[in-house]
């Protein structure tokens, strides 16, 4: 009962409340280096974003698949900045020390933090998120770009599977062929992704002068979002224990 | 057909073997498609280098690719095109591209979505030219289109459906 009241009560509050709670935990997660803590953040991240219903567990799958990525991070940042007692060291030079894998686990948790705490905006729909920046007197113009690049991240997403898929069907078993002729394969991603956001960006342009876009200085709108008793709640919940725990962070420890 | 999509229920079965196992590259080597909107599949930076692009891959002497690049150019006459970015081509120009790189590879099974929307009347008649050339040769070929004159010129097995059910079934 008490989750399915966070659910709905999570899911149902003003974007902007979503807005400033995805602002703190990514904040908690920029400026925190201890990994325990940082594990806490992300724990928190998670199961708030599971509780608003985000499509959580669909990007944890999606991100397995470049899970070597992270891994791949996590050592680079290790080599790097070596500290601490050597754990694998290549002819002289420290190439996994403890101090340096503990740098890159917090780098991997800190950018898993802003991931999972941005799935929280995405149980808004744009138009709510667009409608609580400019009643948070954000101008219209940036508000509207923003609501765009929410709208256009799908769609270049599907992009890049439409390139995968069309280069497989002409024959390439893309996990057979040697890895420099993939690197090539994959620098193809860029062009059809880059040459179709600029295509789009001039239609939408074309389609918005034809619709008389920024014709009057002010623009009304018929959905207006009204802040509730929860929606204050977050925010001063979210905000004063990100100061809190920031305060402890650096002064008490 | 393609192995884009999983069957729910029954199995497509190529060459003999059921799709379900098979990658899409797999696929990709027996069976050449043409998507319904051309835009999709074309990625390369030249025209020259979209149709070639496989072949390279695949290893082919570059003699081979020349020359074989250079008749599918010249057949469905975008030859003028070849250094041309395709993402700045018309439609039709699009189509007539992604038909090239398809049909480059020399596929044992073509299935081509649409393949005369953005064409003219001359260009249509060249493409069921060619693709009779091909079934003759025995490669075999599902097409899917609105075009009855097309269709009628070309098929040996006509399926009409309507509302996703098979309303007609002829050879």
């Amino acid at each position: 009962m008490g989750v399915r009241l966070l659910k709905t009560g999570l899911k149902e509050l003003d974007p902007r409340s979503k807005l400033v709670l995805v602002l703190c935990l990514s904040t908690l997660g920029v400026f925190i280096q201890d990994i325990w803590v940082l594990t806490a953040v992300i724990s928190i991240s998670m199961v708030l974003s599971a509780a608003s219903g985000s499509r959580l567990f669909a990007l944890v799958k999606k991100f397995r698949r470049i899970l070597w990525l992270f891994v791949a991070i996590a050592i680079i940042q290790s080599i790097f900045s070596p500290s601490g007692r050597v754990l694998v060291n290549l002819g002289g030079i420290k190439l996994i020390t403890v101090g340096g894998l503990y740098k890159g686990v917090a780098m991997v948790l800190r950018m898993s933090i802003v991931m999972v705490s941005a799935t929280i905006m995405a149980t808004s729909n744009y138009r709510e998120i667009v409608q609580g920046l400019v009643q948070w007197r954000i101008p219209y113009e940036i508000a509207f770009m923003v609501s765009v690049a929410i709208r256009f991240l799908p769609l270049l997403t599907e992009e890049i599977k439409n390139v995968v898929t069309a280069v497989q069907l002409r024959g390439i078993e893309l996990d057979k062929i040697p890895v420099r002729q993939r690197l090539k394969v994959y620098s193809y991603l860029i062009m059809p992704v880059v040459s179709g956001a600029v295509i789009k960006s001039r239609e939408l342009a074309t389609t918005m002068e034809t619709r008389a876009f920024r014709a009057y200085p002010k623009r009304t709108s018929y959905m207006v979002l009204t802040m509730q008793r929860a929606d204050y709640a977050v925010i001063i919940i979210s905000i004063a224990v990100s100061i809190l725990t920031l305060m402890f962070y650096f002064y008490a420890l | 057909m393609t192995g884009i999509l999983r069957p729910q229920k029954g199995c497509v079965r190529i060459c003999g073997s059921d799709s379900a196992g098979m990658k899409l590259g797999e696929i990709g080597r027996r069976v050449g498609y043409l998507f319904q909107n051309p835009a999709l599949q074309i990625f390369a930076p030249s025209v020259r280098e979209e149709v070639s692009f496989a072949l390279e891959l695949k290893g082919h002497s570059s003699e081979e690719i020349g020359r074989r690049v250079d008749e599918v150019l010249r057949d469905l006459e975008i030859s003028h095109l070849q250094d041309a970015l395709p993402f700045k081509l018309s439609r039709g120009e699009k189509q007539r591209l992604a038909i090239a790189a398809v049909l480059v590879n020399k596929p044992g099974f073509l299935i081509l979505d649409e393949p005369t929307t953005g064409l003219d009347m001359e260009r249509r008649r060249v493409l069921s030219d060619m693709l009779r050339d091909l079934k003759q040769k025995g490669i075999g070929m599902a097409v899917i289109s609105h075009d009855r004159a097309f269709i009628d010129h070309l098929a040996d097995r006509e399926v009409r459906m309507h509302g996703g059910e098979i309303v007609e079934d002829r050879t």
